[in-house]
C-alpha cells in the first residue's frame, strides 16, 4: 500500500520543484525589467531642442546612457576609457577645418550690425 | 636570571615605545594628508600654475588635436552644417578680440550635460544642452567668450602641467611631451590631460576673470554685455531642480557656484551699460 504511493508522492514533489523554479525565474525577470531609480530622476533640462539632423554619437557613449555621466553628474570612468576610432579622427579634422573664411566672418558681422576689430 | 629578565623587560618596553612612536607617526601622516585634502583645490591649482614652461604653438596644436579627438570619441559631435557654421561664426566674431590669437575652432558636443570645454590649441566645445538653454546670440557669444579667455590665457595648460604629484607630472618625468611622441603615447597623454581636466577646479579668480573678459570681448564685438549674465541666471534656475542635477554635476564640480558668478559679473555688466545686439531671430533661425 505504502510502496504503491511512493511514485505518486515523487511526481508531486517533482512538480512542486518545477513550479517553484518557474516562479523564481519569473520574479527575477520582473526585477530586471524595473528601471533603475536614478533614470527616473533625469529629466530634460530645457524645453527647447537644438535642431540636430545628424550626429556622431559613439556606440560606447550611447550604451552608457546619459552620455556616460554618472548619477552625480561626473564623467564616468568607462567613458574616460573610450578609445578614439578613425571616424573620430576624421571628425576632429573636420572640426579643425570649420574655421570660416575672413570674408564670411566679415559678412556675418555686417549682417548682424556687429563690429570688426 | 635577574639580568636576563631585566634585559627582556627593557627590550619589551623599547618595542612598545617604538610601536607607539611609529603609530603616532602614522597618525600624524594621516592627519597631515587629511589636512592637505581639505585645503581648497583652487589653492593647489593656483600654486601649481606657477611652475611650467608654455608649450610651443606646435606642441599646443598636437595636444589640442589629440584631446579634441578623445572628446569627440567620448561624447560625439554634432555635424549639422548650418549649426556648426553658425556657432563658428559667432565664436570668430568674439575671438577676433582675444589677446592671444590661435586658430579658434568651435564644436557642438552631443551631450546631455550642460557645459563648455576649452582645450589647448583653440578647440572649444559647447554642449547641445547648453545651447538649448540659450535664447539669443549674445548669450552664446558670452559663453564662448568665457572659453576663449581660458584658451588665450592657457589656464588649463598652466593648471595641469604645473601640478606636482599628478599623473600628468609623472608622465612628463618619464618623457617630456613633444610633437615627436608616437601617436599612441600622444593619445595616452591626451587621456591623462582630460582626466585631470574633468577633476580640476580652476581658481575662482580665473573663472571670474574669464566671465568678465569674455563678456567684455563679446561687447567689443557689439553684442549686449548682459548675454553671459542672462545665461548664468537661466542655468541657476534650471540647476535648482533636483531632476536636472545630473546635467549640472560636471559644471558645478569644476566651477564656482552660479550665485557667486552672477554676483561677480553683475557690476561689470552694469559698467558696460545697456545696448548691444542680442540677435534673437538669427540665433533661433540657426539653432532651434
Amino acid at each position: 500500500m505504502l510502496h504503491a504511493k511512493i511514485p505518486v508522492v515523487r511526481s508531486f514533489l517533482l512538480g512542486l520543484l518545477v513550479l517553484s523554479a518557474l516562479l523564481l525565474a519569473q520574479q527575477d525577470n520582473t526585477k530586471k525589467e524595473t528601471p533603475p531609480p536614478e533614470q527616473k530622476q533625469d529629466a530634460p533640462v530645457f524645453k527647447n531642442k537644438v535642431a540636430v539632423k545628424s550626429s556622431n554619437t559613439t556606440k560606447s557613449s550611447t550604451t552608457l546612457g546619459f552620455n556616460g555621466i554618472d548619477p552625480a553628474g561626473k564623467v564616468d570612468e568607462k567613458m574616460l576609457a573610450t578609445s578614439p576610432s578613425s571616424k573620430d579622427q576624421e571628425a576632429m579634422k573636420q572640426m579643425s577645418s570649420n574655421q570660416p573664411a575672413a570674408a564670411d566672418v566679415k559678412a556675418f558681422l555686417k549682417e548682424g550690425g556687429l563690429n570688426s576689430k | 636570571m635577574r639580568r636576563i629578565l631585566s634585559v627582556l623587560a627593557l627590550a619589551g618596553f623599547s618595542t612598545c615605545l617604538l610601536n607607539a612612536q611609529f603609530g603616532l607617526g602614522k597618525l600624524k601622516d594621516k592627519l597631515d594628508s587629511a589636512t592637505n585634502k581639505t585645503k581648497p583645490a583652487t589653492d593647489r591649482a593656483q600654486r601649481a600654475a606657477e611652475n611650467y614652461t608654455a608649450w610651443t604653438p606646435e606642441e599646443e596644436q598636437a595636444m589640442g588635436e589629440a584631446t579634441a579627438t578623445k572628446m569627440i570619441a567620448m561624447f560625439g559631435i554634432i555635424t549639422e552644417p548650418k549649426l556648426v557654421r553658425y556657432v563658428n561664426l559667432v565664436g570668430q566674431s568674439v575671438a577676433q578680440f582675444a589677446p592671444r590669437q590661435v586658430p579658434y575652432r568651435f564644436g557642438v558636443m552631443d551631450s546631455e550635460i550642460v557645459g563648455a570645454f576649452a582645450l589647448p590649441g583653440g578647440f572649444i566645445f559647447i554642449t547641445k544642452t547648453a545651447l538649448e538653454g540659450m535664447t539669443n546670440e549674445a548669450q552664446l557669444a558670452g559663453a564662448l567668450g568665457h572659453e576663449i579667455v581660458h584658451v588665450s590665457d592657457r589656464h588649463l595648460e598652466a593648471a595641469i602641467r604645473g601640478k606636482k604629484n599628478s599623473a600628468w607630472f609623472a608622465e612628463e618625468a618619464k618623457a617630456k611631451f613633444s610633437t615627436n611622441l608616437a601617436p599612441e603615447v600622444l593619445m595616452k597623454r591626451a587621456d591623462t590631460f582630460l582626466k585631470e581636466m574633468f577633476n580640476m577646479r580652476l581658481s575662482r579668480e580665473k573663472e571670474d576673470d574669464s566671465d568678465e573678459r569674455g563678456t567684455l570681448m563679446a561687447a567689443q564685438a557689439g553684442y549686449a554685455s548682459s548675454g553671459l549674465l542672462e545665461f548664468l541666471r537661466t542655468l541657476k534656475q534650471a540647476s535648482d531642480k533636483p531632476e536636472t542635477q545630473r546635467a549640472f554635476g560636471q559644471l558645478l564640480s569644476t566651477h564656482p557656484t552660479f550665485d557667486s558668478r552672477i554676483e561677480h559679473l553683475t557690476p561689470s555688466v552694469a559698467k558696460n551699460g545697456r545696448g548691444g545686439k542680442t540677435l534673437e531671430a538669427r540665433f533661433l533661425g540657426a539653432v532651434k
